[in-house]
């Protein structure tokens, strides 16, 4: 959250048009872990979700003419990011094969046989349990839901994201919420 | 730290603690470093060269506005003004591939919305007089309400990733089938 002083997106934007380094510092510091949030959860893996947070912020810098007025920095970015992450996750194969294949196979279960039975589910599977839950979702509905709950945009804001109505939005989100809670009703924390 | 349930995630948006329990590892300082100079290394002199391209656009035009003004001064002839350009004529809009995405209920005009003028070819036995057939709301479909059991080869059921709303309708077997 910047602080009440602080300068605006659109001012810093506008710094950072005439060059300003320091401004592109602080827009960065400002939404870069919403935005990596959001690659991460649509990637499943660190390293591409820093090249899509990377290329979302330039793309969006550079892109300038196109967003004007019409949302937030913060909704263009984040936009932007996940459309970065989709197309990374398309051109490069996953490299964690924990995000891969079968999603039954990829699911890390409180009863694997290999598993102590206290061991739990630490945060490294939980995140894997996610990211192939997610994976198995429609791409429209995986960005739909991944920008509201992970990049925390209302309604509205994805809506204007992704170009569609805020019904679309809706329905979007309520048939991802039913997939993603039939993927992951099987685990059972310890 | 018990972690929690995963099916928790599906219900977001999220508590801050809910946020930090899902959230992944943080990057590095290195890590962002490293993203954040690429940032600048690709937009920043990009800007720069766009405000020299600004000043030599500027000269080019001043330059110009000189050679215009030896010419005129110096009673040389000016050459002649082009033809009008032709007419631009707008190219027509793609459309979009689903007229229907801006709706999850498609709304069913009433009798009293409509006025029948006239109707072209053999509409006599196809339509309906005295009732709607359609009456109120019309709630669409979507991949999920839906099985496909055959489709023509190369035909993808469900562009899109499926999850379009759809009009559905009863298919009529032609005579003879």
């Amino acid at each position: 959250m910047p602080r009440p002083d602080a300068a605006t997106d659109d001012e810093l934007v506008g710094r950072i048009a005439r060059g300003d380094a320091v401004a592109l510092d602080e827009l960065f510091v400002r939404h870069r872990e919403l935005a990596y949030r959001v690659a991460y959860r649509l990637l499943g893996h660190d390293a591409d979700a820093l090249d899509a947070v990377q290329d979302g912020f330039v793309n969006a810098l550079t892109h300038l003419g196109r967003f004007r007025g019409q949302s937030s920095f913060k909704t263009w970015l984040l936009k932007i990011v996940s459309n970065a992450a989709l197309d990374i996750g398309r051109v490069r194969k996953r490299r964690d094969t924990r995000c891969v294949g079968t999603p039954s196979d990829d699911f890390p279960t409180a009863a694997d046989d290999d598993a102590p039975p206290d061991a739990g589910l630490e945060r490294a599977d939980l995140r894997a349990v996610l990211a192939a839950a997610l994976a198995k979702l429609p791409t429209a509905q995986r960005q739909t839901f991944v920008l509201h709950v992970d990049g925390e945009l209302s309604y509205k804001e994805v809506a204007e994201a992704l170009g569609i109505s805020i019904g679309t939005v809706m329905s979007r989100l309520f048939y991802a919420r039913q997939r993603l809670k039939s993927y992951l009703a099987d685990y059972v924390c310890p | 730290m018990t972690p929690p349930d995963p099916s928790r995630y599906a219900d977001g948006p999220l508590d801050p603690a809910g946020r930090r329990a899902f959230a992944p590892d943080p990057p590095t300082r290195a890590d962002w470093k490293r993203v954040s100079d690429g940032i600048a290394a690709r937009v920043l002199p990009k800007r720069r060269a766009a405000g020299r391209g600004v000043r030599w656009a500027a000269a080019g035009v001043a330059l110009a506005g000189c050679a215009a003004a030896v010419l005129i001064w110096g009673g040389g002839k000016l050459p002649a003004p082009r033809p009008p350009a032709p007419e631009v004529v707008k190219a027509r809009p793609v459309p979009e591939a689903d007229p229907l995405a801006e709706f999850a209920v498609l709304p069913v005009a009433s009798d009293d919305e409509l006025r029948i003028a006239t109707l072209r070819g053999d509409w006599g036995s196809g339509l309906v007089v005295g009732a709607h057939p359609l009456p109120g709301e019309l709630q669409l479909a979507t991949a999920d309400d839906v099985t496909v059991e055959r489709a023509p080869d190369g035909v993808e059921p469900f562009p899109d990733d499926g999850d379009l709303p759809m009009v559905l309708g009863l298919k009529g077997k032609r005579s003879g089938e």
